[in-house]
């Protein structure tokens, strides 16, 4: 099926216009205008209303989908979670409008605060303090394929409350001339707890990894604003396929996981062990938000090494191959110069061969 | 001729039996200014001239010094022949002296005195042992030198004199003695302690503990330390972590924790007997007014 895309025109010339992370407005590379969100608005630009009457009923159940470019008007393919692409043959954004409104509607955004330069300069300085790294792998071509994407998270507002019951020891030592004693003290405590979380998140694609997409965290919500679709212009977008009733568990995992801790923490005895747990963690709200990703692929040993930059603090991730030859040559000049170095000291201190 | 032979007899064996009764007394030579007698190594200074003229100089070959008169003439004739046999046999030194007075207050400074200033000890180390009973402090000390440092160490001289001192409470001072010539003889036979297996005699006889270099360990180390740095470079490269708490999401201000109960519910003590580790330790030194390093140790009796 055919999808209307939707792009963002500049105001003065009617050109396709896009995000700039810089300076968090929108700058038309043609005329050279720059526009902020209420300007934006004003010219009905990043008003999503308008557009949504003249979509046509959607349907996006299909794996993949063509689209019309806007500006070329050649046929892009896209597949079903993408919600904002570029048109191949004339690099234009095009965001699919449908697929956004589609299910539910981002209530939030983190707009990007990098810039692909940016994420390319931290890419090609990621081999500093890692000698097994293998060397060509961020080489320019591997990381020019860098791409700034909306990843779909879940925000959960979450409560845990409930009593925890936990065994708790206190053990003294003392000796006499002949005994070596050891007093162990056991007692059962019973604490109540009520705990509050604020956005806790979760991956909201299964295309990226849930592991990959915990470790980018935390972002700062002071960047978080109200979604406009303005902001994916210039990005590719990804929409959730992952209900927010199963993404939940991994929260709610997250929040018990602390809150024991939490409560552990007041246990005044020197150790203590959970006995039982009637902890319960809660539902307060959830949310549907886009977070920005710089998301690379690169290929090493035919193995796809997924690699992620936080697009707003620059927190870089991904688990980076060894080099097996440099791993060896590594270990073997360290073993040598250790041995080396024991053997002065062992001589400095008096010993003998 | 008959009656002349057995009065003759008759006086041999009252001669005798005095002789074996009498006790024996012990020749001492006299130290002056202008002799001190000392063996050649001692240098006389003024702070150990009194030391010296206050030590009795003595016949080395001698060995056993009754001073205190605590032994019979027959049992000092034993006991000198039992530590003839120790000389021999593990070529170290051993004098035996018993003192009634002590004109230097401490037992341990009489020991090594009488030992340094007297021409005792095997080699240019001195090896030697010194066992003094000493009646006035009533305390039995045993003083090492030289290579005798080295097979005595402190738990070894601990164990001889802990075996021995409740024959001299008992006054069975000659079966004290004995015991102890055979203790020590008995722990020559056993080497060199192993505390004390990478120590060796400077050419002062003082003790030194050789640090030997294990060149496994040296390689076990290594490795260990390789092992720990490649292994920091290898999580360098993995960025990839599961989280699996929310600590950073908490809402401090919400937490609200309460008590509800606590119970004793029991209480073990449990003891274990504690294990002397000490065994196979080094020796301790000292030096007297002579400057020679001593092992030894006392007991009380």
């Amino acid at each position: 099926m055919k999808l209307e895309s939707l792009d963002n025109k500049c105001p003065a010339c009617g050109a396709n216009i896009t995000f700039n992370p810089k300076s968090q407005k929108w700058d038309c590379k043609y005329c050279g205008s720059s526009f902020s969100l209420e300007e934006m608005k004003k010219h009905q630009n990043a008003s999503s209303e308008e557009v949504n009457q003249n979509t046509t009923s959607s349907n996006v159940s299909e794996k993949l989908d063509i689209y019309h470019c806007k500006n070329c008007g050649a046929e892009v393919m896209a597949d079903e979670q993408t919600t904002a692409t570029f048109c191949l043959y004339c690099g234009s954004t095009a965001i699919l409008k449908e697929r956004i409104d589609s299910g539910r509607k981002p209530s939030k955004i983190i707009p990007f605060q990098k810039e692909k330069e940016d994420a390319i300069e931290a890419f090609k300085g990621i081999y500093k303090g890692r000698p097994l790294m293998p060397r060509f792998f961020n080489n320019k071509e591997n990381i020019e394929k860098i791409t700034g994407v909306y990843i779909p998270f879940w925000s959960y507002d979450l409560k845990a409350e409930g009593d925890i019951s936990f065994t708790s020891k206190d053990i003294m030592t003392w000796s006499d001339s002949n005994y070596h004693y050891e007093k162990t003290d056991t007692y059962l405590t019973k604490k109540s707890g009520y705990l509050e979380f604020e956005k806790v998140l979760v991956d909201g694609s299964s295309r990226f990894d849930d592991d990959l997409m915990d470790s980018i965290e935390p972002f700062d919500y002071k960047g978080l604003v109200d979604y406009n679709h303005a902001y994916l212009s210039g990005f590719l977008a990804e929409k959730y396929d992952v209900d927010s009733e199963k993404a939940i568990e991994r929260a709610k995992e997250r929040a018990m996981n602390t809150s024991v801790s939490e409560i552990e923490s007041t246990v005044t005895h020197q150790t203590s062990m959970v006995t039982d747990n009637h902890l319960n963690v809660e539902k307060i709200k959830d949310d549907y938000i886009l977070l920005p990703v710089f998301m690379v692929n690169i290929k090493y040993k035919d193995k796809i090494y997924t690699f992620a930059m936080n697009g707003q603090t620059g927190e870089i991730v991904g688990n980076i191959p060894l080099d097996k030859t440099r791993t060896v040559l590594f270990s073997l000049v360290i073993f040598i110069l250790t041995f080396l170095l024991c053997l002065l000291v062992c001589m400095a201190m008096g010993g003998k061969l | 001729m008959k009656k002349i032979g057995k009065i003759g007899i008759l006086i041999f064996l009252f001669l005798l039996s005095n002789i074996m009764v009498v006790e024996a007394s012990t020749n001492t030579k006299e130290r002056s200014n202008s002799d001190f007698l000392v063996p050649s190594g001692i240098e006389v200074t003024d702070e150990n001239r009194n030391n010296i003229l206050q030590t009795p100089a003595v016949d080395e070959t001698e060995k056993v010094y009754d001073f205190a008169e605590l032994l019979t003439e027959e049992e000092e004739q034993k006991l000198y022949e039992q530590v003839t046999t120790f000389i021999d046999r593990h070529q170290l030194d051993l004098a035996i002296v018993t003192i009634k007075q002590n004109n230097k207050g401490s037992p341990r400074i009489y020991a090594d005195d009488f030992y340094d200033y007297n021409h005792f000890g095997i080699n240019h180390t001195r090896d030697g042992v010194l066992f003094l009973i000493d009646m006035e402090n009533r305390e039995i000390y045993m003083t090492t030198t030289g290579n005798a440092i080295l097979m005595y160490n402190d738990n070894r001289i601990e164990e001889a004199l802990d075996a021995v001192y409740s024959y001299m409470t008992n006054q069975n001072y000659y079966v004290g003695i004995h015991n102890f010539i055979s203790k020590i003889d008995y722990m020559a036979t056993q080497g060199i302690p192993s505390g004390n297996k990478n120590a060796h005699l400077d050419e002062n006889g003082n003790i030194k503990y050789e640090k030997k270099i294990s060149w496994l360990l040296l390689s076990v180390i290594s490795l260990v330390i390789t092992g720990i740095i490649i292994g920091l470079l290898i999580s360098k490269n993995k960025l990839v972590r599961k989280k699996t708490t929310a600590k950073e999401y908490l809402k401090k201000e919400s937490i609200k924790i309460t008590s509800i109960s606590e119970s004793l519910i029991g209480t073990n003590t449990i003891r274990h007997k504690i294990v002397d580790t000490s065994s196979g330790g080094g020796s301790s030194t000292h030096s007297g007014s002579s400057g020679i390093s001593h092992g030894g140790g006392g007991h009380g009796f």
